[in-house]
């Protein structure tokens, strides 16, 4: 259950300029959206490196020309 | 409890029965494409053309060989799947679990509707479970909602805090007893998008909870769904995901309902297949599953891939990689294949499921990062090679096909159509589609077998819904290549693409839409078949599957996007699924809420944002959103001084694309609420 659950009136005004009551709780204290926060760290993760034996300079090379000889690359990127 | 060790054993005999399995039929299948091609002698063609033929027949025979894997489990199916007899023997406690549904502007109606349904269903089976249970301990999990929003669009925004108002004043009404635990959270900047919100969620607010059940904006879980997958992931401390594959339901159009019963026919083949060959490094399809949040917050926050977009830089599809990093880690990752109750909706268009391909293609090539990546198991590496290829396989399959032709038109002279030549093409077809299309025949007689074809309108009706199935697939085959092919190469040359919220809705395709997304389909299919007829007219029979679904796009897109037919269809018995025969209570309970709010909708044009300025239980309710999320944050001084410069002449002239920066400043917004009541706009109370 939501510990922090009391009650509230939300009271929305219509076009007719009179405000109806759309969401009544049942008293005008708060009402936490979310609980208060007790979270967990995330441990940082590095960034991948590719395996031991493709980690050789030539294989680093190649595969940089290939991506940078994709066509459009180095353009300046559009959205779609 | 299930002997692990024997599991592990079973599970690397299926993989080695798998991989030789593939290599025997992709030899026997490239031995045969080879002496054909040797009867005319190897041009330079097909020397190229060699090559990916043969990454494309052997990905075809490993799939053909999972299916035939999970067809004879599904066969014999006593068999349980370790994680179903896991959640049937387990005893331990009970548990809070947090189901989170990370929302990006989507409706809220809809978002708000499904978690009242699955509340309800909760409290309904909860209720069952007191009266037939009264004299035993209740140890059924207990169940916290989580609305986590990444909405930018400021009315949205303002909606979904109604939404989530007068679903927690429902509630609480009709069980006083037991107050609702339904949270809302407003992320003020949308970072690292859904990966981003859950991780937010875990820093903030996971610490009381030891697992969490990840859904989608259109999922929905059946109670008894939620209260297995808690079950097994108590009986087994090592599971850091499990995944319950979501089925889905609830669309009408043509198109929607061909998905529907492909996923529910042969779907659950499929499934059993993967989780047979993937065992405990299986995969995570980003909702729909539960996680261990311990293991989650120590193996999953995603690093940035060296180097800048399309393949370098956040990582787009998070599910794959969070899956392979807590198996790298040591935990298992598994597939529920046997406990059901899972859904989701799916796109209703031939356009919206483009769309969604072309999000996920990007997403599927940054993993060609990930396989040669250190520290992976070669299972995960497999899944993110799969995902590669399932893009990638339609521009190797176009240019095989274009090299194949290009043998016919370059040198027509070489090329006669000897004895030899029609009956082992013949043959090499064949086989071809046999791999395709048998797998959809397991799922049908898999649900024959199992007693279970009245659920899909009866024996004949299943056997006409598939064929009609496998039909429209034919013609879509090509139309998808051709887009899947513009995906991948749109994205490898830089176009970066915007992920947008779905368009969930059922408006069908007019003929000006079909024209523009689809006239180019339609002049590729024409000019491919007048080069066919041309220069190569013995190839003629092989391409009419092909350039028909190209040359008939247009009217094909406005088919299938068809609501109408779809209607007809159900009428007639096609393409029915279980879930439409006997609605299961969730969706009732969706669609009955569903239908309230939409009838509870105020016509007028007030927009929400003036709203908020005039009531001040409705700034109240805001501001406690902002203060519980930690999202309020003041705007500067000099941008205050503009806002409130043009509210003083009138509120509802503040401009739009300011209004979201506005909803997070307190301070400003209490100033703008003085300044309305004075004005009294149009909406004033009186």
């Amino acid at each position: 259950m939501n510990p922090n659950f009391t009650q509230s009136t939300i009271a929305i005004p219509s076009s007719q300029g009179t405000e109806s009551v759309l969401h009544q709780h049942q008293s005008s204290h708060a009402m936490q959206a979310m609980p208060p926060m007790r979270g967990r760290r995330m441990k940082r993760n590095r960034t991948p490196v590719l395996v031991n034996f493709l980690r050789s300079d030539w294989w680093s090379l190649l595969y940089t020309k290939i991506v940078a000889a994709m066509p459009g690359n180095g353009l300046p990127r559009e959205e779609v | 409890m299930v002997d692990k060790t024997l599991t592990a054993k079973r599970v690397r005999w299926t993989r080695a029965g798998v991989v030789a399995f593939t290599a025997f039929g992709a030899i026997a299948g490239l031995w045969a494409y080879a002496v054909n091609l040797a009867v005319n002698g190897w041009s330079l063609y097909e020397v190229i053309a060699f090559p990916l033929f043969s990454l494309l027949f052997t990905w075809i025979v490993f799939s053909f060989g999972v299916s035939t894997l999970g067809f004879v489990s599904v066969v014999r199916s006593s068999v349980t799947s370790p994680t179903v007899q896991a959640a049937e023997e387990a005893t331990g406690p009970a548990n809070v679990v947090a189901v989170l549904v990370p929302v990006y502007n989507e409706q809220p109606d809809d978002v708000f509707a499904r978690v009242a349904a699955m509340v309800r269903s909760l409290r309904e089976q909860a209720k069952l479970g007191d009266q037939t249970n009264k004299h035993e301990s209740n140890g059924a999990p207990e169940f916290h909602f989580y609305v986590l929003s990444d909405t930018t669009d400021p009315e949205t925004w303002l909606a979904e805090e109604l939404a989530w108002s007068r679903l927690n004043q429902q509630l609480a009404s009709e069980d006083p007893t037991h107050p609702p635990a339904v949270f809302y959270r407003h992320r003020r900047e949308n970072k690292a998008r859904k990966s981003g919100n859950i991780a937010d969620f875990c820093e903030r607010w996971s610490a009381p909870y030891e697992l969490m059940i990840v859904l989608d904006a259109d999922s929905l879980l059946e109670p008894s769904t939620m209260t297995a997958m808690v079950q097994a992931m108590q009986a087994d401390p090592k599971l850091g995901i499990l995944q319950v594959p979501p089925t889905p339901i609830g669309r009408e159009s043509f198109f929607a309902r061909l998905q529907q019963f492909s996923a529910a026919a042969y779907g659950p083949v499929c499934c059993q297949g993967f989780d047979a060959f993937a065992g405990d490094q299986g995969n995570y399809w980003g909702h729909n599953a539960i996680l261990r949040v311990k293991a989650f917050c120590d193996s999953c926050d995603l690093p940035r891939l060296p180097g800048e977009a399309p393949l370098g830089g956040e990582i787009l599809s998070h599910d794959f990689v969070e899956a392979a990093l807590l198996v790298r880690d040591g935990w298992k990752v598994r597939l529920a294949n046997g406990i059901g109750g899972s859904y989701e909706e799916c796109p209703t268009t031939l356009t919206d499921y483009a769309m969604r391909d072309q999000r996920w293609c990007q997403g599927n090539l940054q993993h060609s990062r990930l396989i040669f990546s250190e520290g992976f198991h070669a299972a995960s590496r497999w899944h993110f090679f799969s995902g590669v290829l399932s893009y990638v396989a339609s521009p190797i399959w176009l240019t095989w096909t274009a090299f194949t032709v290009a043998v016919w038109m370059m040198e027509p002279t070489t090329k006669t159509l000897t004895q030899t030549w029609i009956p082992s093409q013949l043959f090499l077809f064949l086989i071809a589609m046999s791999l395709l299309l048998i797998p959809k025949l397991y799922g049908v007689i898999a649900i024959v077998m199992a007693g279970r074809s009245r659920q899909f309108g009866g024996v004949i009706r299943l056997f006409l819904s598939a064929i009609l199935e496998t039909v429209v697939s034919i013609l879509l085959a090509p139309l998808m290549a051709v887009l899947h092919s513009r995906f991948v190469v749109n994205t490898l040359r830089g176009a970066q693409v915007k992920w947008n919220s779905q368009n969930r809705s059922e408006q069908g395709v007019s003929i000006t839409d079909a024209l523009r997304d689809y006239g180019f389909h339609t002049t590729l299919g024409i000019v491919i078949a007048i080069a066919i007829l041309s220069w190569a007219t013995p190839l003629t029979v092989w391409f009419i599957p092909i350039v028909a679904g190209l040359v008939f796009a247009v009217p094909l897109a406005m088919m299938l996007g068809s609501r109408s037919i779809g209607h007809h269809l159900r009428r007639w018995g096609l393409l029915c699924i279980p879930q439409e025969i006997s609605q299961p209570v969730v969706c009732r309970n969706y669609e009955q809420t569903l239908a309230e709010y939409q009838a509870d909708q105020q016509s007028d044009d007030t927009s929400n944002f003036e709203r908020l300025l005039v009531s001040e239980s409705f700034l109240l309710l805001h501001n406690r959103v902002l203060s519980s999320s930690g999202s309020d944050a003041s705007m500067s001084q000099a941008d205050r001084d503009q806002i409130l410069q043009v509210a003083a002449c009138a509120v509802e002239d503040i401009p739009r694309e300011q209004r979201r920066a506005i909803l997070s400043d307190q301070a400003l917004l209490k100033s703008l609420s003085v300044i309305a009541h004075r004005q009294r706009i149009p909406v004033a109370m009186e």
